[in-house]
């Protein structure tokens, strides 16, 4: 419906809507409602425009004249000149500066008014007068208002320059203040985790703290102990701490009489002995060994070497070594004795 | 009221399609179109869906009859602007007494206008029920502001440019918007005129019963 659009077709609208229309062009049109959406809105707006038209006495002459006449007809519309009044009302409290515009052309209009007013009660004469006068008036008005004009841009300049400004800084502190917020944010954070850890910190600190004191007085006592020793005039020869000794088997139960001689360097600390067992020794038994008549060692494992030989081993003290002959004791599990042997030992 | 049967409303569909989801689809369309127009012809929206399927049902009859139809939408029309008619009339009836056609005698002199603040109140109501998209505000505010005179049409082209769309979307947008919120601010008012008799003379003038 595009050719509505056009200027006969408003007019077409508007007889419509002063109900201006014979009741065949009235179907007619109405007819178009349903056929085509956006003629309905445009002759809805249509209405609309002129309802607050009329609702803001924009109205007149022979437009407004039929407007009334329509009215008399269509008593709905009163209520759209009523939501119209009220909608204007609405706009002006959202947009106030818009209020002030509407203002200053009023004023305008009333100082036009008055204008005439004064040239409707001239005489000729005066009348001569009065167009000279305002004809300065008038040229004195355009001055004015050029002038006006002048300052007005340059106060708009002005203010633009001095927005611009403002919104710089006011750009600028909000820049700082979102790094300072970002800054307290991380701060903030920071001390929270630390409030968090702050006791297993303490724990760990009071801990090193005894570690360190423990350190302090180990090495106080080593500083102590290093003063008390002696200091050495000659090399020191390290006696081994660990010796070995291997006893083999004679053969004969109930006690072999061949000795042998050991010697060991004083400070050994452990003695291995490994004693060889006689051939019938059987690999799962178990051997108790006595040294001097006094138990130092039982269930004692059979140990097979590549070669087949069998042996129990044992670790003695030097301390219960004796300095000189020496008696080994083996027995089974029964308790029965397996082998002995005997040897000297010297202590140097 | 005429008897909707189960024959004419399938024959008024299968007038409308032959297919029945799009013929459904053109019967719900045309119904809404309908309702549309009783509403902006001042019908209180309580009443204009009964209207719409009044007049539907009387359609339908007709095509049962054998009536025979050249254009669905200006049949359907015609007997539409009939049932509002025939509504209106019988409603003055209720309240005047009067047997004749809707055409009330009104001076030219707007007598609701004295009350301008009870629509006022409804209107900031039904623009926080209605419009609450900020868009649908700014385009009712935007659009309407006639006071700005002639700089209003730059002023719409540029809030058709705001919220990208043509100048006839705009226009039909603001359309629907301010008809939705009429509808709203004439049962606003409509209650607290029940609410406080004293509007209730003023709401009589007001047009909302035709």
């Amino acid at each position: 419906m595009k050719q509505m659009n056009s200027q006969t077709s408003k007019s077409e609208t508007e007889r419509y809507l002063y109900g201006e229309m014979s009741d065949t062009e009235r179907e007619q049109l109405e007819e178009k409602f349903f056929d085509d959406d956006e003629f309905f809105y445009s002759v809805v707006g249509l209405e609309n425009e002129l309802v607050d038209r009329y609702a803001n006495g924009k109205l007149s002459g022979a437009e407004l004249e039929r407007f009334e006449r329509a009215l008399e007809n269509a008593p709905e519309r009163r209520a759209k000149i009523a939501n119209a009044v009220a909608l204007q009302a609405f706009i002006a409290e959202e947009k106030p500066q818009t209020e002030s515009i509407v203002a200053a052309v009023q004023t305008r209009q009333t100082f036009g008014q008055r204008l005439a007013k004064l040239f409707s009660i001239q005489t000729p004469a005066v009348g001569y007068a009065m167009a000279g006068l305002f004809i300065l008036f008038a040229v004195s008005i355009v001055f004015l208002l050029l002038d006006n004009r002048r300052k007005a841009d340059e106060l708009a300049q002005l203010q633009n320059e001095r927005q611009t400004v403002f919104e710089q800084k006011e750009k600028d502190l909000q820049t700082r203040l979102a790094d300072a917020q970002t800054r307290e944010t991380e701060l903030k954070n920071q001390i929270d985790t630390e409030r968090a850890t702050s006791g297993d910190l303490g724990e760990e600190l009071t801990r090193e703290r005894q570690r360190r004191e423990q350190i302090q007085i180990d090495i106080e006592r080593l500083r102590r102990e290093n003063s008390l020793r002696p200091t050495p005039t000659e090399p020191q020869q390290h006696a081994p701490v660990i010796a070995s000794i291997f006893l083999p088997n004679i053969g004969t139960r109930g006690g072999g009489t061949i000795k042998q001689n050991f010697s060991i360097e004083r400070g050994t600390k452990r003695i291995a002995v490994r004693l060889a067992l006689p051939d019938d020794a059987k690999a799962g038994e178990r051997f108790s060994v006595a040294l001097n008549e006094k138990n130092v060692a039982k269930d004692l494992a059979v140990l097979v070497s590549s070669g087949g030989q069998k042996a129990v081993q044992l670790t003695v003290s030097p301390n219960d070594l004796l300095d000189g002959a020496n008696k080994l004791t083996v027995t089974n599990a029964a308790g029965a004795e397996v082998s002995q042997y005997v040897f000297n030992m010297q202590k140097r | 009221m005429p008897v909707l049967t189960a024959n004419s409303f399938e024959l008024l569909l299968n007038r409308l399609d032959g297919d029945a989801l799009l013929a459904a689809e053109k019967y719900e369309t045309l119904r809404l179109k309908i309702i549309k127009y009783l509403v902006w012809k001042g019908c209180p929206a309580s009443q204009s869906d009964a209207l719409a399927d009044d007049a539907l049902d009387r359609v339908a009859g007709k095509i049962a009859q054998g009536e025979q139809i050249e254009n669905l939408n200006a049949y359907t029309s015609q007997v539409v602007r009939f049932v509002w008619l025939e509504h209106a009339r019988k409603h003055k009836e209720i309240v005047t007494g009067d047997g004749e056609m809707p055409e009330i005698g009104v001076a030219p002199d707007i007598e609701i206008l004295q009350d301008p603040d009870l629509r006022l109140r409804c209107l900031r109501k039904c623009l926080a029920e209605t419009v609450s998209n900020d868009d649908d505000r700014m385009l009712i505010v935007g659009y309407y502001d006639a006071d700005a005179g002639e700089k209003n049409k730059d002023a719409r082209k540029n809030l058709a440019e705001k919220l990208g769309l043509t100048m006839t979307t705009l226009k039909v947008k603001a359309c629907r918007i301010r008809e939705r919120l009429e509808r709203c601010i004439n049962e606003c008012v409509a209650a607290l005129a029940v609410t406080n008799p004293a509007n209730s003379d003023t709401l009589k003038r007001g047009g909302e019963t035709r």
